[in-house]
């Protein structure tokens, strides 16, 4: 600890070497909505290499020459400001950005530099702004960034009816999904129709396939941040949606204008109301509700808090005999602070919640099982702004993890506790965006992250075949697994429309899920490591080309990965999901996965959109399961196609398609079949030797825009999913042929074949 | 058929099955051997059948040329088992005792299989009670599934034996024909406890279900576990059961008890 701080404190004084330079800083909002600006381009027009950008918070701090400067403010799909500034003594400067109307965009934005995938020293990463969102296609009547994350190359959603996607052949559980910093353990609605992000109150999103800076950790295969809008701290505002599917409602406002604002969104489905049709589902319940908050209050110009939470819950249920809900609750506040103005501090203080809850009402004995994984989290970060040419992040994180993986109660005596775990997960990181020349741009940076199981329950050890031989209970650390994760990006610039990257990063991930491997369900476990399960280490080489095409009208870029990854988890053969002791269902291994990944994107004009294409595969190694061969994981895809394209008819109308193609999950199928007493039961040979039919679907969507003024919005949107009603297999099972019992055949169970949508989206 | 609880659920809202192609590889046949050593005079018997492709016609070949020997390892007595019918061995002498230990040994085609079961004592199978009416599969509930029969649930009553780990399985007669579903408890959460629980038993008004409890050991019950799994093509890892069989054998050999009731559902 002690070691690590004076190489921090080295490292910054390294790079800060003496100039006369004077700094220039403040923040950079939205004129119209008073929302800070992340991303935002700060230059000198003389020399646009002595320039930077904004962070997260919209903070800003640029180190300039003596003297008249004329300074460039620039931001996609606003308008530019350009000024001159006689510059003395450092200056404190916040600027407000103009939106610029939608239709004028194509011809300002060529003209100007644009933060863009050639300056970016991140590879594999992928930001939607606020702004970038309404360009969205729109799917159920929401443009969901979830989803349209999953429409890139590299990302693969988990199907019809499956919660999460994979990225570069990682597990759904190696994705690190924040909501304003919180973890969401569970990111999607009603059966993955829905993401738990609501549009509406989501300001930007940033994916990180594998290669995150060193102050994101936990996971190994991807980061998806996503922050929450702030409110509208000038003006009183109301928009929502109402649909065939769901409806959704947005209040915000200034709390004191200009100072303090608030915002408040809610969403609620009731697809059950079709079921009532149907006598057979007449007392069936399946919907959800979610709601975000946010509230922040500015005390000066260097002090700022933010308040945000997020609620949800999905409801399935049979007739009142069987019901299951479940969802993620979160909590974060935030107090940004400026010590001056090259250092930026952040304070979170974050908690999280995932639950799951099922009531089993049999005539007998009825009973309910509760699943728990709760959070609490502090974390402190600093930014540092030395100069131009370095930009330092470095911080501290400690989370304590409970995890109460099965609580079973009943009416009668009978009360069962599988073991409540506590382990607490603490890092320190440190990052540099360092400038190195025109050409060179690196993000180097460590984090040493430590996880420590707790004591006070029962731990075990077991033999070879996976049997008990002990039980551990004794206060304290049963185990602790220290990780160093180094973290390295280049961006090499050979041209103003080219650049070569590479990356290297190494991730380490202690909370697990245990997934059947069959189909995903929001009732499989979280577990966390201990004196059996390892951490899991994810190491990833990523090398890539970006082009700007056509003045930036199109952009190219073709990516390569490969990635090892150590202790990774895998039921053994004929597992028993429901073992108190789950250690004992459980095997371990490698696994690797590798790829290419292609994008061809159009980024401006009438018609926008992209082209992506992986080919890639992801396997798994270990030692009892297919004679210790490598096989493929479940998630293995080798082909991935997204085909996405939007076009503006005209000033009323747009209208969008996406194309989706995938090869099938690896799947284990039956060989053979034999009888023990009178049933037929299957023979299998092989653990993912075979494969689901390929994925395919189109969606269609058209926006009619019914009234637009300054203040007003009306407009109605209408989609189909699904429009070829490709019958995807959501599951195959082997039965009886009934046309000759002598025979077994495989069935597929497809969903949602063409499910149309209609809503009416207001704002005013 | 049975499926994973939640599945039938999201199934049963919105869906729609249809045959399809799919491409199976043949696989080598396999020898299953069905073993079970019981109280009850002529029931201890071994099965031995065979393997076959998904698509082959029935009926399952069974094996006539093995050589089939029980050991009560306990008292070291042998037993000597011949085939009174199509591939079923008996030797009728063979009557399991509580408590004993025994081995099997099946030689087909110059291979040599082997296990070991142990009985458990002997536990009454005090009751029979029906619990609710006759419902229907399609208003849902824990394993009926969105069928078109008819269920009842059923308690078998019985006091588990606080000192020792119990593992219970029952077959259950439905007038005549023994229903191949696999019903069993183990005593976790319930140890020392008269049992509440119930057993959704596919039946009608009217139905005589002959129920027989059967004490078996541990390594027979994660036997069924697992079998019970491959039948409903529910397991979060598709396999073969976990057989007490060596030799990559299938099937399993049981020691158990008997005690046995009947009920006529109203």
């Amino acid at each position: 600890m002690k070691q690590f701080l004076v190489t921090v404190i080295l490292l910054i004084q390294f790079s800060f070497y003496a100039q006369e330079d004077i700094t220039l800083s403040g923040f950079i909002t939205d004129a119209k909505t008073g929302e800070s600006l992340f991303g935002v381009n700060i230059y000198l027009e003389s020399n646009p290499t002595i320039g930077t950008i904004t962070n997260e918070y919209g903070f800003y701090s640029i180190a300039l020459p003596k003297g008249e400067n004329k300074i460039i403010v620039s931001y996609i799909t606003y308008s530019t400001i350009s000024i001159s500034l006689k510059l003395n003594e450092s200056l404190n400067k916040n600027f407000n950005l103009q939106e610029e109307i939608e239709s004028l965009d194509e011809v300002i934005i060529s003209a100007k530099k644009h933060q863009n995938q050639v300056n970016e020293t991140a590879i594999s990463v992928e930001r939607i702004s606020s702004a970038t969102i309404k360009k969205l296609p729109v799917l159920f009547g929401e443009r969901d960034v979830i989803k349209t994350i999953q429409l890139l190359p590299g990302v693969t959603s988990a199907g019809d009816g499956q919660s999460g996607f994979t990225v570069r052949g990682g597990k759904l559980d190696q994705n690190l999904m924040l909501l304003d910093d919180a973890l969401i353990y569970n990111a999607s609605h009603l059966l993955g129709f829905f993401s738990t992000f609501n549009s509406d109150a989501v300001k930007d999103v940033t994916l990180y396939k594998g290669t995150a800076p060193a102050q994101y950790g936990g996971r190994l295969a991807s980061v998806v941040d996503v922050r929450m809008k702030e409110g509208n701290n000038q003006k009183f505002g109301v928009s929502g949606g109402i649909g065939l599917i769901s409806s959704r409602l947005n209040v915000e406002g200034p709390i004191q204008k200009g100072k303090s604002s608030f915002l408040i969104t809610a969403r609620r489905t009731y697809a059950e109301l079709f079921l009532k049709f149907t006598e057979k589902f007449e007392d069936h319940k399946l919907y959800f509700y979610d709601f975000n908050t946010k509230i922040n209050y500015k005390f000066s110009e260097k002090d700022q808090l933010f308040v945000s939470g997020y609620f949800g819950r999905d409801v399935l249920a049979l007739s009142g005999k069987f019901g299951i809900d479940w969802g993620n609750a979160t909590a974060t506040i935030r107090y940004n602070h400026l010590f001056n103005d090259k250092l930026f501090s952040n304070t979170s203080l974050i908690y999280s919640n995932y639950d799951y809850n099922i009531d089993i009402d049999n005539n007998a004995d009825p009973f309910s099982i509760l699943s728990q994984v709760q959070d609490f989290n502090i974390k402190q970060e600093f930014q540092y702004f030395p100069n131009n040419k370095n930009k330092w992040r470095f911080g501290i994180n400690a989370i304590l993890h409970t995890n109460n993986p099965g609580e079973i109660k009943s009416d009668s005596e009978i009360e069962e506790q599988v073991e409540i775990r506590n382990s607490i997960e603490t890092a320190l990181f440190v990052s540099n965006d360092w400038v190195v020349n025109d050409k060179i741009k690196i993000n180097y940076g460590l984090r040493v992250s430590n996880f420590a199981a707790l004591g006070d329950s029962d731990y075990y050890e077991l033999d070879e075949n996976l049997e008990v031989t002990d039980t551990i209970n004794k206060s304290g650390i049963i185990e602790n697994y220290i990780n160093l994760e180094p973290r390295l990006a280049i961006n090499y610039k050979l041209n103003n429309e080219s650049s070569v990257k590479f990356a290297y990063t190494r991730n380490s991930q202690n909370m697990h899920l245990v997934q059947n491997s069959v189909t995903t369900t929001p009732t499989d476990k979280w577990i966390t490591s201990n004196n059996i399960i390892k951490p899991e280490i994810g190491d990833q080489f990523t090398l890539g080309y970006v082009k700007n095409l056509n003045n930036n009208t199109f952009e190219f870029s073709v990516e390569t990965y490969y990635k090892w990854m150590q202790n990774q988890i895998d039921y053994k053969d004929s597992a028993n999901e429901r073992d108190p002791i789950i250690e004992k269902q459980l095997l371990y291994g490698d696994g690797r996965a590798y790829g290419i990944e292609l994008l061809l994107k159009k980024k401006k004009g009438k018609f926008t959109g992209w082209l992506g294409y992986t080919l890639s595969r992801s396997e798994k190694q270990i030692d009892k399961i297919n004679n210790g061969e490598w096989y493929a994981a479940r998630q293995d895809r080798t082909h991935d196609i997204s085909l996405v394209g939007m076009y503006d008819i005209n000033e009323r109308i747009n209208v969008s398609a996406v194309w989706t193609f995938q090869t099938g999950n690896a799947v284990t199928f039956p060989s053979g079949k034999y009888e023990i007493e009178g049933q037929t039961v299957f023979l299998y040979t092989e653990r993912n030797g075979y494969r689901m039919p390929d994925y395919h679907r189109l969606d269609l969507s058209l926006n009619y825009t019914l009234k637009k003024t300054e203040n007003y919005l009306s407009e109605i949107s209408v989609g189909l999913y699904n429009a070829y009603g490709r019958e995807n297999a959501y599951i195959i099972n082997f039965e009886e042929s009934e046309t000759d019992p002598n025979k077994i055949v495989a069935v597929q169970t497809a969903l949602f074949k063409y499910v149309p949508s209609i809503s009416w989206n207001f704002k005013f | 058929m049975k499926k994973h609880i939640l599945l039938l659920i999201i199934i049963g809202f919105i869906s729609c099955e249809k045959e399809i192609d799919i491409d199976i590889e043949d696989s080598e046949s396999k020898v299953i051997i069905e073993a079970n050593v019981s109280t009850t005079i002529n029931s201890s018997k071994v099965k031995i059948t065979r393997s076959l492709n998904l698509d082959n016609p029935l009926p399952y070949p069974t094996v006539s040329t093995a050589l089939v020997s029980i050991t009560d390892i306990t008292n070291g007595e042998i037993f000597n088992l011949f085939e009174t019918e199509d591939g079923i061995y008996r030797n009728s002498d063979l009557l399991g005792i509580e408590g004993h230990a025994y081995s099997l040994s099946v030689i087909v085609d110059e291979i040599i299989y082997s296990a070991s079961s142990t009985m458990p004592q002997l536990i009454i199978l005090e009751s029979l009670e029906q619990v609710g009416e006759v419902s229907n599969g399609e208003g849902g509930g824990p394993g009926s599934g969105f069928s078109d029969s008819d269920y009842v649930e059923v308690i078998p009553g019985y006091l588990d034996p606080e000192e020792f780990t119990n593992y219970y399985q029952f077959i259950v007669t439905r007038n005549d024909s023994i229903l191949g579903d696999v019903f069993i408890h183990s005593d976790f959460a319930f140890n020392g406890l008269q049992n509440s629980r119930s057993l959704n038993i596919e039946a009608e008004i009217g139905d005589v279900l002959t129920i027989d409890m059967q004490c078996v050991d541990e390594t027979v019950y994660d036997y069924l576990i697992s079998l019970n799994e491959n039948i409903n093509q529910s397991s979060a890892t598709p396999a073969n059961p976990l057989s007490n069989l060596n030799n990559n054998a299938l099937g399993y050999f049981k020691a158990h008890t008997s005690s046995t009731d009947v009920i006529t559902i109203e």
